[in-house]
């Protein structure tokens, strides 16, 4: 410290000037500084799509048309160059919900959350940059990596491929970027809730992956109910090329997955206004 | 200006905040003084509308927080949590608030330049020591270029140097007529930096007073003599307004003279003296006796012997 910082303290309060204010524009902004400035979101996120694109092409490459499915399903499971060259994808979904978990669970961590809210009294509005900065993101990157890896995957599978004009191509190519943008909100939206970053993980694998694979345990009632409603299982019609009747059909699908991620963000808002932080 | 109208807070049956009006005023810096847990950081908490209070009201520049168009612009707050995500720089921690709360990024290398931060300013913050995060705290703090400054516990993790720069920082700003309130659970550091004090304990309000006050409260200064003749000296001493105590034989423990005085009367005297020396009231005291048993933590052993 000088004495002429003493002296005179450059922190001289402005008389003229205007006085911050928060805007639309410097919350988004400040949401995407966040993310971008931390090396976890672009690791995370870039081996998710790499993973994706590179077992795409890998599963495509060595698929044997009337061997079993990549997923050991038997004869009669549907396995078409589409869905092969997008079966990644299930891997990709995984980081991106860590992604959405750690982009807010990572601001209740380190306590970098109270200056964010105390520079946003409202809160509310810092909930919708970061999920338009996301949703955003994810968007844009996960349907260049389906493109990618739709692409990559037809010329590895080599004669009998599919083209984006092969029917419901372009939209299970399309809505794969859609699902995984989904998948990253929906564990956005929960991570409001929950906050931790163990927690929310634990629960967006619980509703990811274990409720979908203990439905078909439950009273068929039920489990179909579950089956065909849950926010991931629903949304992944979109993905599939030729739907059946247990499931919605694509657009259906994405929309009451969509509906999922609003209630949840519904919810996290309305806590968290209520909430101390 | 921050006012606090019976300002309470209750975590189940825990009252961590009880009932506290203060008037904190701009253009002096106004300590917050209590143990650990005695409710500092929550009554902080509050007034930036972070946590909501059980009752009463805490006002900055006469409305709620939350109400200000520009609230980087009145409150500019480090708050005890480092508050910094370890993998971030410290520009982008600053960039990205500076973005959020609408303030000018120019700022940003205002505050990191005032916080003696520029050379470190595209390291990350998880290789950040206690104190240079204490002094990223304060650059986030300024960010705003607030009517108001509340830091928690500022030279917590601090160097000597460190605590310098928190004390002429403060008083400067204090001097451009803001408000500055500092938490701080150390006394001595308070008795330098603060104009005015606010001490709680267990959430209660016990004393809203000057500094000065508060250390004429510890009790007056003392002489401590030791002279083989002491008998002698004390009757030499003794008068209206001086008393001498004596709990050794050869020791007086003087209260209403200075040194000097008690130096030239045993000299002119002939009564040698060994030790001659100031005692001056102990600020911990003047805590102790203000805090009253309203610590949180404490030992068994002083709980023993309290």
């Amino acid at each position: 410290m000088s004495t002429d910082t003493i002296r005179t303290p450059p922190t001289g309060r402005t008389t003229t000037g205007s006085a911050p204010r928060v805007t639309a524009a410097g919350l988004l902004r400040g949401e995407w500084l966040k993310l971008r400035s931390l090396r976890s979101t672009w690791w995370t996120l870039g081996a998710g799509l790499l993973l994706m694109v590179g077992l795409g092409a890998l599963i495509s490459g060595t698929y044997t048309p009337g061997a079993q499915g990549p997923d050991g399903g038997g004869a009669g499971a549907v396995v078409d160059p589409v869905t092969l060259s997008l079966s990644g994808s299930g891997i990709a979904q995984l980081l991106v919900a860590v992604l959405g978990v750690l982009v807010v669970s990572g601001e209740y961590s380190s306590g970098t959350v109270r200056g964010t809210f105390a520079a946003v009294p409202r809160r509310w509005p810092v909930v919708a940059a970061k999920a338009a900065v996301l949703g955003g993101v994810l968007l844009v990157t996960t349907t260049i990596a389906a493109f990618a890896a739709f692409s990559l995957g037809q010329v590895t599978y080599g004669s009998g491929a599919a083209t984006l004009s092969t029917d419901g191509a372009l939209r299970v190519v399309v809505g794969t970027g859609l699902y995984l943008t989904g998948v990253g909100l929906l564990a956005m939206a929960i991570t409001w809730l929950l906050r931790s970053t163990a927690a929310s993980i634990a629960t967006v694998v619980v509703l990811m992956l274990v409720l979908p694979a203990i439905s078909g345990l439950l009273p068929d009632s039920w489990g179909d109910v579950l089956e065909k409603w849950l926010p991931t299982q629903a949304g992944s019609a979109i993905m599939t090329l030729v739907t059946d009747s247990t499931m919605f059909s694509p657009w259906a699908g994405l929309a009451v997955m969509v509906g999922w991620v609003a209630l949840l963000f519904a919810a996290g808002t309305a806590l968290l206004r209520r909430r101390d932080v | 200006m921050i006012e606090l109208h019976g300002l309470t807070k209750r975590y189940g049956e825990k009252l961590a905040v009880d009932d506290l009006t203060v008037t904190v005023r701009p253009g002096v810096v106004t300590g917050f003084l209590g143990p650990n847990g005695a409710g500092k950081s929550t009554t902080m908490r509050m007034v930036l509308g972070l946590d909501t209070p059980t009752s009463g009201t805490a006002l900055v520049g006469g409305r709620p927080y939350a109400r200000h168009a520009a609230p980087l612009h009145e409150v500019g707050a480090l708050l005890e949590a480092k508050g910094v995500h370890p993998g971030r720089t410290a520009r982008n921690h600053l960039r990205s608030l500076a973005a959020t709360g609408g303030v000018a990024a120019a700022r940003v290398d205002v505050v990191l330049e005032l916080a003696g931060l520029t050379a470190v300013a595209d390291k990350r913050v998880g290789g950040f020591s206690l104190g240079m995060g204490q002094r990223l705290g304060v650059a986030a703090a300024l960010l705003g270029d607030p009517a108001v400054v509340m830091l928690d516990e500022p030279v917590n993790g601090l160097d000597p140097d460190g605590v310098l720069w928190i004390r002429r920082l403060t008083r400067g700003l204090a001097a451009e007529g803001r408000t500055v309130f500092l938490s701080s659970h150390l006394m001595s550091e308070m008795a330098v930096t603060a104009d005015h004090l606010v001490v709680v304990g267990r959430g209660r309000l016990q004393a809203d007073l000057s500094t000065a006050d508060f250390i004429a409260r510890a009790g007056h200064e003392s002489v401590d003599v030791r002279s083989p003749r002491a008998g002698e000296l004390r009757d030499l001493l003794v008068g209206p307004d001086v008393t001498v105590t004596s709990r050794e034989r050869d020791r007086l423990e003087v209260v209403g003279l200075p040194a000097e005085a008690i130096g030239e009367t045993a000299a002119a005297a002939g009564i040698p003296l060994h030790q001659l020396s100031t005692v001056r009231p102990s600020l911990e005291d003047a805590f102790m006796a203000v805090t009253g048993d309203t610590r949180e933590y404490r030992t068994d052993q002083e709980v023993t012997a309290a």
